[in-house]
């Protein structure tokens, strides 16, 4: 018959092990090496005997009735849900139409100054800041002066104080799709303050640190921006938030290529893949690959870069996300160019201009023309650049919106039909086609001779 | 607030509080020696500010885990000349920790069975595992041969591992 130790050999053995002769111990030893059974046992004791020897396993005794009752929690959410119920009901016909809610002056309504009511107009100013910015404001605005006009004792203090942070954030928000800048930064200004008087809850802070990152990022100010996109990144991965994070990485990466530290951006939105893989959010996973892909096709490695742009075209084109694929060809088409296959590049750069002409997508029609362009006269080609300068002259002409894009466009197409075109030309125009993103009719200036 | 808060990401509201509860309250009290009643309140306090930001929070665990530590921070700050902050008070909420966080259960469970046994079983274990104190220490002061002591000993853990692993067992059904 097999031999076994005794449990108390085997407690011995994992409790005292020292102090058994090597003889016995080694005969322990020899047998836990071939008895799955015993071995088990013995790992199972050892691991319980670490328990037993932590200072903490003895003062959780205290916790041997688990937390108390969850009823504490559920009345105070069955009141939030109540709140928000009725504003549901309040703002339902409301928030459809910025006139309606304008007409309803709902400021004014002590029925509509509850929580439920600025919880809702945030969230309908969230829905609205890409669509309709200006009626997005006009919600976060109503959910300012609403959160600002709750009282102690109906509400905690607590509470009004981060009601009244997150009506200031989502303002700041909305106000940056519209480009109210100095407005934007002052409302996460107030937000900050309001949330660092319910107690320092630095995750609310960094959900503001990093709007004013991006804030900053947009109106030039890379250097201060930078370290409130790393100061807010290491927040969200304190608070398992990865989409955030990887929304801090990616400003941070941004921040970092716009400064030409290429290989810095690089890092950065590589660490962000893991992530992004735990996100399992594919839009996500492709605007981190594009990213990717820029960084490497900055760095000179365009076959990685090649790459990972294919695998955010294959991504977006599933999402069926049609414009974002059209953004990533346009990179693809850029990268053939760099890498020497200019028939290709050249071929792509066509496609992808007419596909944004076709919705209607103007500035970028012209940016990827000016890519062309720059080709052409780098070819001394300068026929095909009076071409596309007049068939795009058409169709800024006939969309009406922008006063000034002939005057560009004429510009160049005079220069290249006397053979005069360059890069600095080209380019020249580009820079101005990039300001007509922000303002329609921005002036054009030809450059100074 | 979403109709299926009785639910977090499948499980049921009341399993997931008393299980991610349990861990909180660990940390609040345990980790950050913060007193039981006060440590109730934080967790509770999280769970609200959670259950109000339903839609925002990504990972409710490691929000809630987040939540308590800072919160536990901002007691100690207020409270600092009664106790010291741990040193290590800053590494909970850090996402390396997480295998350590998985621990806790099992320690509680470890916790759970060890009150169960009488309280001359636990002394002595705490005695033996915690102060460490030598068999003879603890024969004289529960007036005993040392031979006795180590059988006892072995009994009592024995009989803790009984009951954890009763706490612990799967029931199939």
């Amino acid at each position: 018959m097999t031999w076994h130790p005794t449990d108390e050999e085997l407690d011995d053995y994992v409790i005292d092990a020292p102090n058994l002769s090597a003889d016995e111990r080694q005969r322990i030893e020899r047998h836990l090496e071939t008895c799955e059974a015993c071995s088990d046992v013995t790992a199972g004791a050892l691991d319980f005997a670490d328990h037993l020897n932590e200072k903490e396993t003895w003062r959780a005794r205290a916790l041997a009735g688990g937390p108390p009752s969850p009823r504490r929690v559920l009345d105070q959410v069955e009141q939030i849900r109540i709140s928000d119920e009725a504003a549901d009901y309040l703002l339902a016909s409301l928030i459809t139409s910025s006139a309606d809610f304008e007409a309803a002056q709902i400021t004014d309504d002590p029925n509509y100054h509850t929580a439920g009511v600025v919880r809702k107009l945030i969230k309908a100013s969230e829905r609205k800041r890409e669509t309709e910015p200006a009626f997005a404001i006009m919600l976060a605005n109503a959910a300012v002066v609403i959160a600002e006009t709750l009282l102690t004792p109906h509400y905690t203090r607590e509470l009004i104080h981060s009601l009244q942070g997150a009506a200031w954030r989502e303002r700041a928000n909305a106000l940056r799709y519209i480009g109210r800048y100095p407005d934007a930064l002052a409302a996460c200004d107030r937000a900050e303050a309001a949330f660092r008087l319910n107690g320092i809850t630095d995750f609310e802070i960094a959900r503001v640190t990093f709007i004013r990152g991006t804030l900053l990022m947009e109106t030039g100010h890379p250097n201060e921006a930078l370290p409130l996109a790393r100061e807010s990144g290491a927040i969200f991965r304190k608070w398992h938030d990865d989409e955030r994070l990887i929304d801090a990485g990616l400003l941070e990466g941004g921040i970092l290529f716009e400064k030409g530290d290429a290989a810095g951006a690089l890092a950065v939105f590589l660490s962000l893949v893991h992530a992004a893989n735990t996100v399992d959010d594919a839009e996500t996973s492709a605007r981190l690959e594009n990213n990717i892909a820029a960084a490497y096709q900055a760095i000179g490695d365009l076959v990685s870069a090649a790459s990972h742009y294919q695998i955010a075209l294959a991504v977006y084109a599933h999402l069926g996300m049609a414009v974002e694929t059209l953004r990533t060809s346009w990179s693809v088409a850029l990268l053939a160019l760099k890498h020497g296959d200019r028939a290709d590049g050249m071929k792509r750069l066509a496609r992808v201009g007419e596909a944004f002409e076709q919705r209607g997508m103007l500035i970028e029609a012209a940016l990827v023309a000016m890519d062309r362009a720059r080709e052409h006269v780098r070819a001394g080609e300068f026929e095909p650049v009076v071409e596309l300068c007049a068939h795009l002259a058409e169709r800024f002409a006939a969309a009406g919106m922008y006063a000034h894009a002939d005057e560009a466009l004429a510009f160049l197409r005079e220069a290249a039909a006397v053979g005069n075109a360059n890069d600095e030309l080209v380019d020249h125009a580009r820079a101005y086609f990039r300001c007509l993103e922000h303002d329609p009719a921005f002036l054009f200036v030809p450059p100074a001779q | 607030m979403p109709d299926d808060h009785a639910t977090v990401l499948g499980e049921p509201f009341e399993q997931f509080y008393t299980r991610t509860g349990s861990l909180l309250l660990y940390l609040a009290h345990v980790r950050f020696e913060i007193a039981l009643p006060d440590a109730e309140a934080l967790v509770q306090d999280a769970f609200v500010k959670w259950l109000r930001d339903y839609e925002a929070i990504r990972d409710p665990r490691g929000w809630l885990i987040a939540a308590v530590c800072n919160a536990s921070r901002n007691h100690h700050r207020d409270h600092r000349r009664e106790v010291p902050l741990p040193l290590d008070f800053d590494r909970w909420s850090d996402p390396g920790a997480e295998e350590e966080l998985n621990r806790i259960p099992t320690r509680l469970a470890v916790s759970a069975a060890i009150t169960r046994l009488d309280e001359r079983c636990a002394e002595m274990l705490y005695r033996h595992h915690v102060d460490h104190e030598s068999l003879r220490e603890i024969a004289d002061t529960f007036a005993i041969k040392p031979s006795y002591a180590k059988l006892l000993l072995h009994l009592c853990r024995k009989r803790a591992r009984e009951l954890y692993l009763m706490l612990t067992a799967v029931v199939i059904a």
